[in-house]
């Protein structure tokens, strides 16, 4: 029977849904994939990967999308082989499994658009499929002589894949039909695991047609199941209504040794009793009448003792049964713990909601501002006190809900190492990757626009940097080439580095380049640092081959903008022979931040507090200034070198008569900022340049402060290069 | 002899029809019990799509017919309506053989 009796809008809801769980799942699976190599023995990333596949396939068959379950079949077979320690981990199979990993991507992003329909023969698949097969066929041939005699002999040992008879009972909650699932759908794919037998509705439990409301569910189902599918399988057709449906899943009873495995085998956190219910090592109705006991010996005498003693003494449970169930118990808490302390709860939030709310966020801030500033003129002590407290509260909620917004790099980094992998080995170079600082927040919208040039970066340094195993030797170097990612916070800024330790950048090929591309004078040679920032032009690369990954001459220059784009900066740093190291530097947040306002004149400033160290308040006019407003300053027995933003932009106001200097770290050192007046801290809300404003240099945006005015927002890194520039 | 059937069944049997269905069905007149058969006939021909909601109402129908001293009978059930009872054990709603004519 194809296809399933389902009202499409269900599906269209709920679709979209499993899709972007599947490709979580999936996301998860090439983690766990990639830390399989370095660690094949760790039975634990063996287990969560079948879990991340098993899911998947379990959640697709309650849709009924039988490509994803068909060919995800095949891979949790070879996950379960290799869990059952039959088959061993190799890289072979590590580079087979994320392939079918990225298999299985496409196939569920395919489901998204085309629900249901068959898809057409495509080798790529098919041969993925006979690999897996073969794969599972041949290891599995060699040892399994031993363990197969065995299984046979008994009816149901828990490792061996045979067909065994299961007794369900199922209940479905009453809010089953509202939240968009259908018993029908359900039975219908156990119909397809296995073969259903017997099925008995329990028809008296459902209300005269004059009393019922027929949108609340009140089915329940008995049958039995005849299949080979394991527990765990079965569990997963009912994986999505689980919340809505009380389900017992008991196999006939059987030895205590195999029961016990089967009690290893279990779902996750359950009583004591339904565990042993479950096992069938004792009937609902015993584990009723044992509950009851406990309770009415817990009052007579507390605390009473416990269940499982209970169902040992009157319900005559084997003990060894008791004991299997309290270490699976066990397991679970703390496996539980572990997970409840790493995840946390989390809830799942649609991107342009938060966007709108931290909106509503910046103009609350530019309207406290203004409200402030007219409780100020008004001069009332009450009303500055209030407004003072509505700004600090403002302060809080804004750094609260920035933080919101706020992911670690780590989750672009893991990408990586996907990508170094399979490019080392196309390039047939040997790369060991470092990642640094995972867990270093920044803004979402960031991350998101940030990772392709770092992809771009890296496939660069891997491409151009590093050297075949051969060329390191040569060059004395130890043949495998490490390249490190890091992140940190630095100065109010996020940095990022990329570095390897490969060939450098070759200064000579660079000029070389640069003349016959006409962008430098032939025969200059500019310094060090401006021969590196040549690589940035347009259309410039040096490379000898233009490869498949760079080489182009279309990629640094976009990656400076896009960097750019994000009010960042990028430099190179590079020894020839040695390596190369580039480091990017990014504002962590796009929205708001604390400002500290100066002005020149009738214009004002405002500099991130983040970078401003210390204020030389009310100085007479400082030393003389060059033609660009440049000069310095004497700062505690060291030499501060100033620019005047009055001189720098051209401002024409007359020069104040005591002017102040704003003391401004870069990465790269300190430099001082001459101005009129300073005005004080200011929360500010950045609002972007238009285009027709953003070549301005220094300067990186605008807010709008409490009285309307404009300020400008002064970019702290190309201010000082603005500064120290020759030109 | 053929005896008349209620009420035939809407093509979509599914939740987005059950409470129009259940008025219908509280609407429609009871056949008088005739002495020897006791049925209230529906006609599932035209069922086209069907859920467990669906065929909780039927059952939640036949459970009223019962205390009226009545049976529910399902008669030229359609493929998709005689295959979902089959899943959900309620092929007992169906006439015996799916013949249009019941057995008097």
């Amino acid at each position: 029977m194809s296809g399933l009796d389902q009202d499409a809008g269900f599906i269209a809801e709920a679709l979209p849904a499993f899709v972007s769980e599947a490709q979580e799942q999936a996301a998860t699976a090439e983690q766990l994939l990639l830390q399989l190599e370095d660690a094949p023995q760790e039975r634990d990333l063996l287990d969560a990967l079948f879990r991340c596949v098993h899911t998947v396939k379990g959640s697709a068959g309650v849709f009924g999308l039988e490509n994803v379950v068909g060919f995800t079949h095949h891979v949790e077979t070879l996950l379960h082989r290799m869990r059952e320690g039959e088959i061993a981990f190799t890289s072979e199979l590590g580079t087979l499994l994320l392939q079918c990993n990225d298999q299985i991507r496409s196939l569920v992003e395919a489901a998204r658009f085309s629900f249901g329909d068959a898809l057409p023969a495509d080798e790529v698949r098919d041969s993925l499929v006979a690999r897996l097969r073969r794969a599972v066929g041949d290891m599995a041939g060699a040892d399994a002589g031993p363990a197969r005699t065995a299984a046979t002999s008994e009816a149901a040992s828990a490792g061996v894949v045979s067909r065994r008879s299961w007794h369900l009972s199922v209940q479905f909650a009453p809010q089953t039909f509202r939240d968009g699932f259908d018993p029908l759908a359900v039975l219908h794919y156990l119909d397809n695991l296995g073969t259903v037998q017997q099925v008995v509705c329990d028809a008296g439990a459902v209300p005269q047609l004059d009393t019922i409301d027929p949108e609340e569910c009140h089915l329940g189902f008995r049958f039995g199941l005849e299949t080979d599918a394991r527990r765990e399988q079965i569990e997963a057709a009912f994986s999505l209504v689980r919340e809505d449906c009380a389900i017992e899943l008991i196999e006939p009873p059987s030895g205590v040794h195999n029961l016990v495995a089967l009690i290893e085998g279990m779902p996750e956190n359950q009583p004591l009793g339904q565990i042993l219910v479950a096992a069938g090592a004792v009937s609902p109705a015993q584990l009723g009448q044992s509950l009851k006991e406990q309770q009415a010996r817990a009052g007579a005498a507390p605390p009473g003792p416990r269940i499982g003693e209970i169902l040992q003494e009157s319900a005559g449970v084997d003990a060894e049964l008791v004991n299997a169930a309290l270490q699976k118990q066990r397991k679970q808490r703390e496996s539980a713990a572990a997970a409840g302390a790493e995840e946390g709860r989390f809830i799942r939030v649609k991107a342009d909601r938060l966007d709108a709310v931290i909106n509503l966020l910046g103009e609350l801030v530019i309207a406290s501002a203004g409200a402030s500033m007219l409780a100020r003129q008004a001069g009332q002590r009450g009303l500055i006190e209030a407004n003072r407290q509505v700004a600090e509260l403002v302060e809080d909620i804004r750094n609260g809900t920035l933080q919101l917004r706020m992911v670690p790099i780590g989750e672009t980094f893991s990408r990586f190492r996907r990508v170094v992998r399979d490019t080392a080995a196309e390039l047939g170079k040997e790369v060991a990757l470092e990642i640094e600082g995972a867990d270093t927040e920044l803004d979402k919208s960031v991350v998101e626009r940030i990772a392709d040039p770092l992809m771009h970066l890296v496939r660069n340094a891997l491409d151009h940097g590093l050297e075949t195993p051969q060329q390191r030797v040569d060059a004395g170097k130890p043949t495998q080439g490490h390249l490190t990612i890091s992140a940190c916070h630095e100065a109010g800024s996020i940095l990022i580095r990329i570095a390897d330790d490969g060939r450098g950048i070759g200064r000579r090929r660079v000029l070389e380049t640069a003349w016959e591309r006409g962008l430098l004078e032939r025969g200059a040679t500019p310094p060090d640092a401006d021969i590196l920032k040549l690589i940035f032009e347009p259309g410039f690369s040096t490379a000898e081959k233009v490869t498949n990954l760079s080489g182009r001459g279309v990629g640094m220059d976009v990656v400076r903008r896009n960097i750019e784009a994000l009010r960042g900066s990028v430099r190179v740093f590079s020894e020839e022979g040695e390596g190369t190291r580039i480091e990017i530097r990014l504002p962590l947040t796009l929205a708001i931040i604390d400002g500290f306002l100066v002005s020149v004149g009738p214009s004002k400033f405002i500099f991130p507090l983040d970078v401003v160290v210390e204020v030389i308040e009310s100085r007479a006019a400082a030393s003389a200034m060059d033609a660009r407003g440049r000069s310095i300053v004497e700062l505690r027995g060291q030499v501060l070198p100033v620019v005047s933003l009055r001189a720098l932009y051209g401002l024409e106001s007359a020069g104040a008569e005591r002017t102040s200097v704003v003391v401004i770290r870069t990465g790269t050192g300190r430099y001082g900022v001459l101005v009129d007046q300073l005005l004080g801290q200011h929360q500010t809300v950045i609002k972007p340049l238009s285009r027709m404003f953003r070549k301005l240099r220094g300067i990186s945006g605008s807010s709008i402060l409490g009285n309307g005015e404009v300020a400008l927002i002064c970019d702290a890194a190309s201010l000082g290069e603005l500064a120290v520039s020759e030109t | 002899m053929p005896m008349e059937t209620m009420l035939a069944l809407p093509p979509e049997l599914t939740i987005c029809t059950v409470s129009d269905l259940q008025q219908q069905l509280l609407a429609a007149p009871l056949p008088p019990t005739p002495d020897e058969d006791d049925a209230c006939l529906l006609d599932g021909s035209t069922v086209d799509a069907v859920d467990a909601a669906g065929l909780q109402l039927l059952v939640s129908f036949a459970n009223y017919l019962s205390a009226r001293q009545r049976t529910l009978r399902v008669v030229g059930a359609s493929e998709a309506l005689a295959n979902a009872c089959g899943i959900l054990g309620l092929a007992s709603l169906l006439a015996p053989g799916n013949d249009t004519e019941a057995v008097a």
